[in-house]
């Protein structure tokens, strides 16, 4: 499997590759007054109002910084069975690279962290420690009825 | 360029690599700086780089828009030179282009079509002379045309886990055909040629012939057993 890795602070993370849509560069995006945290704005993708979260905001707390590495992966985090795909932006640093992997590769972390569900198995490569991220788990449940109820009435106007 | 601010610039192979003193200890593994990771890191890091004006806004505007899909039925082929005849091969069926080498002759069995052998990493492989098969002619030897220096090349070909080579007199690069450019090949060129054309179509002014990939490797087959 291939995993996208990103960087945050010092330490590297991993979006599974299968269900990401497509790598964007950093565009301009309209900004939410009272946003949740983490939540860098709102990107119109190919006519689809798509919410971005800001990871680097998220894991570290500081925002990204604006560089030609720092990226905008656009995954589609509906549930297998959904039809319709869900669509979420992530705004995450330095993704300039993916590797190759297998589930067995991945190892747990030990440490559970409350409030941080998408923190998932870490994995070794020659480098450093790669933590997988799971994009389905970055907003808490309520939150996303919320955004996507939003996101939706929008695209019907 | 603040491109790294928490670490030193990355240029070892200046220092100890291949255009420095070579004297980095990890350039016996990989032989060259080209293939240290620490290079590839170093690329990779050309892209901290600030986002010049305007960037995040050009961008927005073009992801808004629709995404051209690609045309479905397109195909990738490799386009080649036998002297004066240009055609092309899919890609899926092409494995690279080698700089010329010695064709091994194979005593009783070399004739006109089947070359030899060729050395391609540490295999032998049969060489079929495509343009002898295809009733074209030898190229001009001093390998100019249309007044540039062209380099000959030996194409290797894949199918079904067989492999072939053959010299061509110039690789030209893969392009993309999309199916309203194909049209049938026409009843004017050589009958051999003919059989082995599926469609022609325009590039760069010329039309290229697409070969059938199937009949090209029946036909390579053909030339062994005679």
């Amino acid at each position: 499997m291939l995993l996208l890795i990103f960087q945050s602070g010092e330490d590297r993370y991993g979006l599974d590759a299968s269900r990401i849509i497509e790598v964007v560069p950093l565009a301009s995006l309209k900004h939410v007054p009272h946003a949740p945290e983490g939540m860098a704005g709102l990107l119109n993708y190919r006519g689809t109002i798509v919410p971005v979260m800001d990871l680097s905001a998220l894991l570290t707390g500081t925002p990204s910084r604006a560089r030609l590495s720092t990226r905008i992966v656009l995954v589609d985090v509906s549930p297998e069975d959904s039809p319709a795909p869900r669509i979420l932006g992530f705004m995450a640093e330095r993704v300039t690279e993916t590797i190759r992997y297998r589930e067995q590769d991945l190892q747990v972390s030990g440490v559970a962290v409350p409030g941080a569900p998408y923190l998932g198995k870490i994995m070794l490569d020659q480098y450093a420690m790669v933590q997988r991220i799971d994009p389905a788990a970055v907003i808490p449940e309520s939150l996303k009825a919320t955004l996507f109820a939003l996101a939706k009435e929008s695209n019907h106007d | 360029m603040t491109s790294t601010e928490n670490q030193p610039a990355l240029t070892c192979w200046k220092e100890k690599g291949v255009a420095g003193d070579a004297s980095c200890p990890r350039l016996a593994e990989f032989g060259h700086c080209r293939n240290c990771p620490e290079y590839a890191r170093a690329g990779r890091s050309l892209f901290d780089r600030n986002i010049p004006a305007g960037f995040q806004e050009e961008w927005a505007i073009m992801l808004a828009g629709i995404k051209k899909a690609e045309s479905p039925g397109a195909v990738s082929a490799v386009v080649f030179r036998l002297n004066d005849e240009f055609l092309a091969l899919k890609t899926v069926a092409f494995l690279k282009a080698l700089e010329m080498r010695p064709i091994h002759r194979v005593p009783f069995r070399t004739n006109h079509v089947f070359r030899g052998v060729v050395n391609v990493d540490g295999v032998l492989l049969p060489c079929i002379s495509a343009a002898e098969l295809m009733g074209i002619s030898a190229a001009d030897p001093s390998g100019k045309h249309d007044g540039h220096q062209c380099y000959r090349r030996l194409m290797v070909i894949t199918r079904e886990g067989a492999r072939f080579v053959f010299p061509v007199d110039e690789v030209l690069g893969v392009i993309r055909v999309l199916p309203n450019q194909m049209q049938k090949p026409p009843e004017t060129v050589s009958k051999s040629l003919t059989a082995l054309t599926m469609h022609v179509f325009p590039w760069e002014n010329r039309m290229v012939g697409l070969l059938d990939d199937q009949k090209l490797f029946t036909t390579f087959h053909g030339s062994l057993t005679h």
